[in-house]
């Protein structure tokens, strides 16, 4: 009977300790540098608009450094652009984003040129994106080029037109357009949503048709 | 009084060795909105002795911050009141001027663990109080403030600034006022919060309508747990060029807050 129980309890514990192995596999780990926590409160405002992602744990706020890591569930498929705006909507600025996802892929705003491979279709694409000043030129040129494939953007505020080359087996305009609106620009193929819009700084906010 | 002064100046000579994280000030505003959609509930009980007799306030502040931007509040006080020479049985309680406040933040410089923001914020008190010359919570008028508002906050020190007019109907109750405040840590930053401040207020008033000026000084010291805060503070004035009717003594504040969501 002994050895039955013991049986038992180990296996329960055995099929405990390997679906939270599981779990944890399962998770993209997220570092972002912030701006902006000059007090251990305002790590309380960051924490709590993540919130808003269901499904976040492992969350940690370093105030000193503005380092801020958690997990998320992979299947979940979190952006960098989608991490960038939860910050810009706490009231902070993201400096990085880094997403280390499952299978040991690393995603990074930081601009790091990315060179196609020697085979790759290289396509230029233009589309029209809204903006206003040098702020929202930095902001764009930015929100194209963390698509993964993005070879190079340039805004023309003058035209309101951005100017990508990217590797057409890699993304597509939709994907550059959506990373752009996610960040608060309307543009020729997604619109930002109203929020993120009123949050842009005030030199930014360009001439919306129903404004 | 000589324990509480050697007390004062053993924390502020502390806290200027070890200059880590602070919160938000305990008279003066805060200019960070927390993340938006939060909920804060706060109290801090004034006890107030005046050239007429003794006040007490019991305000309860229910704010909500509705975006990274901007908040509204309500305040509610309930005051305590006897007057010099009346019999202490003949006190009196009752319901204060309720107000209403609106703050929006309009710029923001963020760095690395520091932040400057500056916002502009409106009162509306009404005449729910009895008029006591309970100055901020029993004048029982109509006022308007209107302010602009601007801090910083960094890991090892927090200033904030408020310059702001008060305006009644009669005009007698008419105020500039100009608020300074500066916080300093004593615990190194962390997260989760676990925090003891340290905080110099300075309140700069002048009445127009009586051509009067009062700067009062306030030290308090905070601790704050998690969601939670607990504050203590002294105000006494530093100057006061007022009637004596409307001169002030001092005022001891206690009080805490907490975040609700």
């Amino acid at each position: 009977m002994k050895y039955i129980l013991i049986s038992i309890l180990s296996l329960l514990l055995s099929t405990v300790v390997t679906e939270q192995v599981s779990a944890q596999k399962n998770r993209d780990k997220v570092h972002v540098v912030v701006d902006g926590l000059g007090c251990p409160f305002c790590a309380y405002g960051l924490e709590k608009k993540f919130k808003e992602f269901k499904g976040i744990k492992h969350v940690k706020i370093d105030v000193e450094t503005g380092d801020f890591t958690f997990s998320y569930p992979t299947d979940k498929g979190i952006t960098l652009a989608e991490v960038e705006g939860q910050v810009d909507k706490a009231g902070y600025t993201p400096i990085s984003v880094e997403i280390t996802r499952t299978d040991g892929r690393v995603e990074r705003t930081e601009l790091e040129e990315f060179v196609p491979d020697a085979d790759a279709v290289v396509v230029e694409a233009s589309f029209y994106v809204a903006g206003k000043c040098s702020m929202c030129k930095s902001r764009i040129e930015r929100g194209a080029k963390r698509v993964n494939g993005v070879v190079s953007a340039e805004w023309n505020k003058k035209q309101q037109q951005l100017t990508v080359n990217y590797d057409q087996a890699l993304t597509d305009q939709n994907a550059i357009a959506e990373s752009i609106a996610i960040i608060g620009h309307d543009n020729e193929i997604s619109k930002a949503d109203d929020q993120t819009y009123k949050d842009l700084p005030a030199c930014c906010r360009y001439k919306r048709p129903n404004n | 009084m000589k324990n509480v002064i050697i007390v004062i100046l053993l924390s502020f000579s502390i806290s200027l060795c070890t200059l880590k994280g602070q919160g938000p000030a305990i008279i003066s505003d805060s200019p960070i909105m927390l993340g938006g959609e939060t909920m804060i509930l706060r109290t801090l009980i004034e006890s107030r002795q005046t050239s007429q007799g003794s006040f007490i306030a019991y305000p309860l502040n229910f704010q909500y911050i509705t975006s990274s931007k901007s908040s509204v509040a309500i305040q509610v006080p309930f005051v305590n009141f006897t007057f010099d020479g009346s019999d202490p049985s003949e006190s009196s309680f009752g319901l204060g001027d309720i107000s209403l406040e609106g703050k929006y933040q309009f710029y923001r410089k963020d760095g690395r663990g520091k932040t400057f923001r500056a916002l502009v914020k409106t009162r509306q008190i009404l005449p729910t109080g009895d008029e006591l010359n309970f100055e901020q919570f029993s004048l029982g008028q109509y006022q308007s403030y209107f302010a602009l508002f601007a801090g910083y906050e960094a890991l090892n020190l927090g200033i904030t600034n408020e310059l702001g007019y008060q305006l009644s109907p009669s005009g007698n109750t008419d105020e500039l006022r100009y608020r300074l405040g500066f916080g300093l840590p004593l615990l190194k930053p962390s997260y989760p919060v676990n925090q003891l401040n340290l905080y110099f207020e300075y309140q700069s008033s002048w009445y127009p309508e009586f051509d009067e000026y009062m700067l009062l000084y306030a030290q308090g010291i905070q601790y704050a747990k998690g969601r939670y805060a607990l504050e203590v503070a002294v105000q006494v004035p530093l100057v006061q060029n007022r009637e004596f009717i409307r001169q002030r003594d001092y005022s001891l504040f206690f009080g805490g807050r907490a975040i609700l969501n």
